[in-house]
């Protein structure tokens, strides 16, 4: 009976881990990159923290880090990390890539899923361009 | 008994040091005989940290469904592949993933570590830097596929 209890508990678990993976389709909007202004390179000058909807988290963004602008989607210009790296985590990893409008962190961009998962509040952020 | 938690205690300190100076070629020894990257090509190193925690947990690294090789600690490995979209995955009691994009000629660090799971640890994939990687690397001993 007790191995019953056990057992139970266990799927119990189980069943709890799986709902807590984060469907990224579901919470997240397609989204196709325009590659059509590539190139811009820019510092960000003060460490910024992202909040994203629930579910998914990402590491703070640290400061005298490069970002080259590759292109834009409808919520914004895509910043590719250049010297560090941007993940977000919603039960599995994905690589990400920041999504700035005007001096606002609007979210992140998911190259691989194509998709855009927004900011819970929009965050400022100060980039200066580096000029090549 | 406490015979038997000495003797627990001795090998998994054996364990932890056989694993933690993990024999073979340190990174500055082998970085040099890799080959160059051709201009569609990109490169992703997948290395794990040494230490005892789960060293006996080793499963199979998988880069788009295809075994490209295992989660060792203290040891690192790379895959050459065409640019595009990766998928990487670990799977022990449970399967973790990280995708990435891989750009031509860019070279991308992936970490494995262990996390506490159920019944046995699971082990994760995640992108790092490649400060980050470096520092850990530069202890790890190369593996070839």
């Amino acid at each position: 009976m007790r191995c019953i209890y056990g057992l139970t508990a266990v799927f119990f678990l189980l069943l709890v881990m799986v709902g807590c993976q984060t469907d990224i389709a579901a919470n997240s909007v397609s989204e196709r990159l325009q590659t059509g202004t590539v190139g811009k390179l820019f510092r960000l000058t003060e460490p910024v923290s992202l909040d994203l909807r629930h579910g998914f988290s990402a590491k703070n963004l640290v400061s005298n880090t490069l970002w080259r602008e590759i292109g834009t989607i409808a919520q914004g210009s895509v910043l590719k990390p250049v010297d560090t790296v941007l993940m977000v985590n919603a039960g599995d990893n994905y690589e990400a890539y920041l999504v700035v409008k005007g001096n606002q962190v609007v979210g992140v961009y998911l190259p691989v899923e194509s998709a855009f998962v927004n900011a819970t509040a929009t965050v400022n952020v100060l980039l200066a361009e580096v000029t090549q | 008994m406490i015979r038997s938690i000495t003797i627990a205690i001795v090998s998994l300190f054996l364990m932890g040091l056989s694993t933690g100076c993990a024999s073979g070629p340190k990174f500055a020894e082998v970085s040099a005989t890799f080959p160059q990257l051709s201009a569609d090509q990109g490169r992703v190193y997948f290395y794990r940290d040494g230490g005892i925690g789960g060293a006996a947990v080793q499963p199979d690294i998988k880069l788009n469904g295809k075994v490209v090789g295992q989660s060792v600690p203290g040891r690192f490995f790379y895959v050459d592949c065409p640019a595009g979209n990766y998928e990487v995955s670990c799977a022990t009691e449970a399967e973790h993933k990280l995708s990435l994009a891989l750009a031509p000629q860019e070279t991308k660090y992936v970490r494995t570590y262990i996390q506490m799971g159920l019944f046995v640890g699971q082990v994760v994939p995640e992108l790092v830097d490649k400060d980050k990687a470096m520092r850990s690397m530069n202890d790890c001993s190369y593996t070839s596929r």
